[in-house]
This record gives C-alpha cells, structure tokens and sequence, in this order.
C-alpha cells in the first residue's frame, strides 16, 4: 500500500506532468519543479539528448517505460564488472522510475527529424571509426 | 526490498493522471518574467559551454546567457593525447562555438576577463573585458576557467615563455603539437620524460595514459626509446592495474616509473637536453614533458573565490555557489567539490549548476526554495566515465557515480559505482589484457562525440 502512495506522489509530480506538456507542449518553466529534468540530464554525456541521439550509445528519448526500468534494474543488481552497470548502482529504485518515466515520455528523437537541433556528427573522427572497421575486417 | 509491480504502476500512473489534468500547476509557474535573468560565463570549455547551453534550453530562451572565452573555439583536451600518436590531428577535437550560438542563442564573446565589479547591494555584476573590450552587466556570475600552473623553479615566466621549451600540453592546443613535434623529432633510443601532476589535477588517468600512448609511439616509429615517469605519489594514482599492467607487460623496456619523484627544479642543458631534478634524483632526457601543480583560473581568484593557501574554489555542493560569494558560481576544474577533474565531469557539474541558478531566480518572484527541495537534493548526481587508450588501438575505462549528501552538504561517491576494466578470472589470454580491449578504443570514440555534442552542439 505504501509503495502506491509513493507512485501515486510520483505520477503527480513527474507522469502528471509529461502529460501536460506532452499535450499541452508547453513552457519549460514548469520543469523547474521536476527533479528528474536535472537527474536525466546525467545520461546525456553518453546517450545524448535533444535530438543528438545519433551519436552515442543506447538511445533514451522515447524508449519504453518497461525496457529502460528493466534494464537499468537488471545492473542495478548485476555484479559484472561492466561500465553500465557501475553506473546504475548510482540511482535508487524509485529514481530508475523516475529516469524510466521521464525518457519515455520524451519525444523520440532520430536524426532524419528536420528540426534536429544537432549539427553533422565530428566527421574526421567519423570517418576514422569507418576506417577503423575496415581495419578490423582485414 | 518491495518489489514494484510495474503492470500495477503504469494502470496507476494512467489512471489518476487522467483524473488530475488541472491547469492551475501550470498557472503558477507561467508567466515569461519568472525567469528573467542575465547570466554571463567566463569560460567556454566542457564546464562553462554546458551551463551556458542548459540555462537557455531549461529556460527557454529567457535566461540571457553571454558566455566570454579567451578563444574563438574550443580545443578539447579529451582525446588530445591523441594526436601525440598521430592518431588524431588538432582540428577533430577543434569545437567551434557557433552552434550554441545559432542553436539555443548563446551570446558567445571572445575576451579575457580582466574584472568584475558589483553594485552595492552585489545583486548586479559587470564583467570587464580587456583591451578596450566591453562591459557585461549581469545578474550572476559563472567562473569556468579551467586551470593555471603553479610554476616549478626553472619554469617561471620570464623573456622566454619555458613552455615552449619545456611544453605541459595540458591545456589542449598549439601545446599539444609542440609536444607531438618534440617526440616525432627524437631518434632512436632517446629519452622521453614526463612528471604527474600533484592531485587533486585535471584527467586523474591522464598522465598514465599519456605515457601509454607515448611508449605505443616510441615502439612502433622509433624501435627503441625511453619514457621516464616522474610521479610525485607514492603510486600510480587511479586504475593501477591497468596501468602497471601496461608499464610492467607491454611496455616494460621503455616506460620506467619512478614514484616519490617530486619536481624541484628544470635545466636545460647547452647541448638542448632536458634536466629534471627531483626528489628522487634528476633526469635528463630529449624531450621533457612537465604537468606542472594545477590551481583554479586565476580570476576565481581574483575576485577572492579561493580561500587562503587553498589551491581550488570552495563551492556548495547543491549549487556549485561560491562559498565565499554568493551570486558567483564556480564549475569544472577550478573548484574544490570533491569530485574528479574532467570534461565530462564538468559537464556534469554545470547541468546542477544550472538547475540551480533556474531554481533560484524562479524562486526570487514566488518566494520558495527550489534549490534546497529535498526532492531535488536527494536526486542530485553527477558521473564521471571515461576511457585510456593503452596502445595504438585498444583503451581502458573508468567510471563513478556521485550524489548529493545532505548531512555535510557535499557530493560522494555511490558505493559500488567506482569502477575500471578490470581482469576477469580465466579469460585471459595470453597475447591481450582484458584490462584493455579494441571495443573500448571504438567506444571511446562514441563517448568523445557524444560527450562533444551533448557539450557544444
């Protein structure tokens, strides 16, 4: 029962919200109360954000509530020694829902969008990582 | 532990937020002159582009942001070991500033900062620029200048900057290919030295993965060499295995680490070579590196950010706030939080800063405390990752998480989050480490891009 009161605490400041301006598509300034904003930001040096999700690693934005709570549960409790998984040991339950909750109520980004806001990926370094492929492939 | 249904939370979730769309949460946050605010940052590396880029997107444009560099782009100092190895070349890890510019309008000036005065009530701030260049009025302050060196004896800033003779190629640049220059030109057999700064110094396996990747160059191109490695700690001070592994295995006829070996003096020799006298002897090589002691940008302190005999910036931990001055804030290498120096890091730190400086203006017009919401402050993190090139194509990686802890108002490190490739019992191979691999060297290259555009894109 506790834990419902807990989630029901949850949907109203972070769910409620995403409703709102997922419907409403409203100001930013409405995140300042919303604790996840912040939180989620953290995954971005790696997966980015904001439509820059062509680079990186897994894409967050969009993905489903269940697949990224899953995963982010699954090496909560893994002891591989595996970069991913040191990272998730940093997040408490209730926060991996929050985390869930927030990307997947963030508009899918993919770099065919128009108004992506990323510009060309670092192309020389681009192009290594092609020639790097091939090297391996020798 | 309580096991969440998640089948249960979502029926939850979607059914009282049905029941709850009432616009009145909205109301109270609307309104464009909540957040009007001037915030000017000095300094456009990894820490200051990230605060100047996240308060006009979490704003929503309304937050004036001008941020002033010295530069007019930024040459980023991850991957620049790189181009020691000819791996990389100066202008793959060039970032121009246009695209905050252009993307979330950023006013991007290139100027060193010479002062900042503030009004009587120190509610309103005016950054100088020098040579004749403008004045910036502004609300509040964001220092994110990086380092300086504290110079060593033989190094002092006299008519010849030694930095050109003796470069650190710490402070990614023109320095960087001086460096690269000074080893490609060394023959055969010649010495290369190299010392490591006194921590707390910017890029912990830094030094370690320079030496890496110099004894990767020296065996391939030169055959023979040296690469002697002065280190002021008693060990190698971050992933050890691995780079022991390194010096110890691979590179065990070139790397020779010499710990307790503090820098005293430098000389250089009539016939060009390099004299570095330590605590544990003096050295003397072709080619000599020194990454000299760190301390904060010297206009944090300048305007009095540093407390006395302190070599990094006192700083809140919930907002990176100057301890010593409110309204000033301090991000990335320059302060003393705790946490490692790095661009990632600072990244990291400059996104708390500013939720932060959000929070707080919005605050100013509705009389709350948005910083100090426990809420929010439970949820403060920070990370840190990164990956080691080790040899010419595979790396190493480290990473931590850190959280806000409310007891002494400080970040920590989560337990178990500290971690590095480590050996795996039985999947050791004769000719290749597990502490590096080829798959870590390419998703060092996904981290740097993606690090790089989260950053200043």
């Amino acid at each position: 029962m506790k834990y419902h009161i807990n989630i029901l605490k949850l949907v109203l400041s972070t769910g409620l919200l995403l409703l709102i301006y997922q419907s409403i598509g409203i100001a930013k300034a409405i995140d300042v109360i919303d604790p996840a904003r912040a939180m989620a930001s953290q995954c971005a040096q790696c997966h980015g954000m904001e439509g820059n999700n062509n680079e990186g690693f897994d894409d967050l934005n969009g993905e489903p509530f269940d697949e990224i709570y899953d995963e982010l549960m699954d090496m909560l409790s893994s002891s591989d020694n595996e970069l991913m998984h040191h990272q998730a040991k940093g997040y408490t339950q209730d926060q991996i829902i929050a985390l869930a909750n927030y990307f997947s109520g963030q508009a899918k980004t993919n770099s065919n969008n128009s108004e992506d806001i990323s510009s060309e990926p670092t192309k020389d370094i681009e192009k290594y990582k092609d020639e790097e492929d091939e090297e391996e492939r020798d | 532990m309580t096991q969440i249904n998640r089948r249960e939370f979502i029926k939850v979730s979607t059914a009282s937020a049905a029941l709850a769309v009432t616009p009145s949460i909205l109301k109270a946050q609307e309104g464009g002159a909540i957040l009007e605010a001037r915030v000017t940052v000095i300094g456009g590396g990894f820490a200051g582009a990230t605060v100047a880029k996240y308060l006009r997107m979490w704003s929503d444009g309304k937050i004036q942001v001008t941020m002033v560099d010295k530069n007019p782009d930024h040459v980023s100092c991850v991957l620049s070991n790189l181009i020691l190895n000819d791996r990389l070349q100066l202008e793959d890890i060039t970032l121009p500033y246009t695209p905050l510019e252009e993307n979330y309008g950023v006013i991007v000036k290139q100027g060193t900062v010479t002062g900042v005065t503030s009004d009587i009530n120190e509610a309103v701030h005016t950054v100088h620029l020098g040579n004749g260049g403008e004045s910036i009025e502004c609300d509040y302050v964001v220092l994110a200048p990086g380092i300086e060196f504290i110079n060593v004896e033989g190094l002092k800033d006299g008519d010849v900057n030694q930095f050109d003779i003796v470069p650190h190629a710490w402070i990614a640049g023109l320095q960087t290919e001086l460096l690269r220059d000074q080893l490609h030109s060394m023959q055969s057999g010649d010495t290369f030295i190299m010392t490591v700064p006194l921590s707390p110094y910017r890029c912990p396996p830094g030094p370690y993965e320079r030496a890496c990747v110099v004894a990767d160059y020296i065996k391939r191109v030169k055959g023979t060499g040296k690469v002697i490695v002065l280190d002021p700690h008693s060990d190698i001070t971050i992933e050890k295995e691995t780079f022991s592994q390194a010096f110890n295995g691979i590179y065990k006829d070139i790397v020779e680490y010499i710990p307790d070996a503090k820098l005293l003096e430098v000389e250089i020799k009539d016939n060009g070579d390099r004299v570095a006298i330590t605590t544990a002897g003096d050295f003397t090589g072709k080619v000599l590196n020194v990454i000299p002691t760190h301390k904060a940008g010297k206009i944090v302190e300048d305007l009095g950010l540093l407390s006395d005999g302190e070599r990094f910036a006192p700083v809140h931990a919930a907002s990176y706030e100057s301890t010593l001055r409110s309204g000033f804030y301090v991000i990335g290498d320059s302060n003393n939080s705790g946490q490692p120096k790095s661009g990632h890091m600072a990244n990291a730190q400059a996104k708390v800063c500013a939720d932060a400086i959000i929070r707080t203006i919005a605050g100013k017009t509705t009389s709350k405390d948005f910083v100090h919401d426990p809420v929010r402050l439970s949820s403060i993190k920070t990370n840190s990752a990164c990956y080691s090139p080790i040899t010419y194509d595979e790396a190493s990686w480290l990473t931590a998480v850190f959280a806000y802890e409310t007891a002494d108002n400080s970040m920590k490190l989560v337990s178990d989050t500290f971690g590095s490739m480590k050996l795996v019992p039985g999947s050791f191979a004769s000719s290749h480490s597990p502490h590096w691999s080829n798959d870590n060297f390419k998703d060092m290259f996904e981290w740097a891009n993606s690090l790089f555009s989260n950053t200043f894109r």
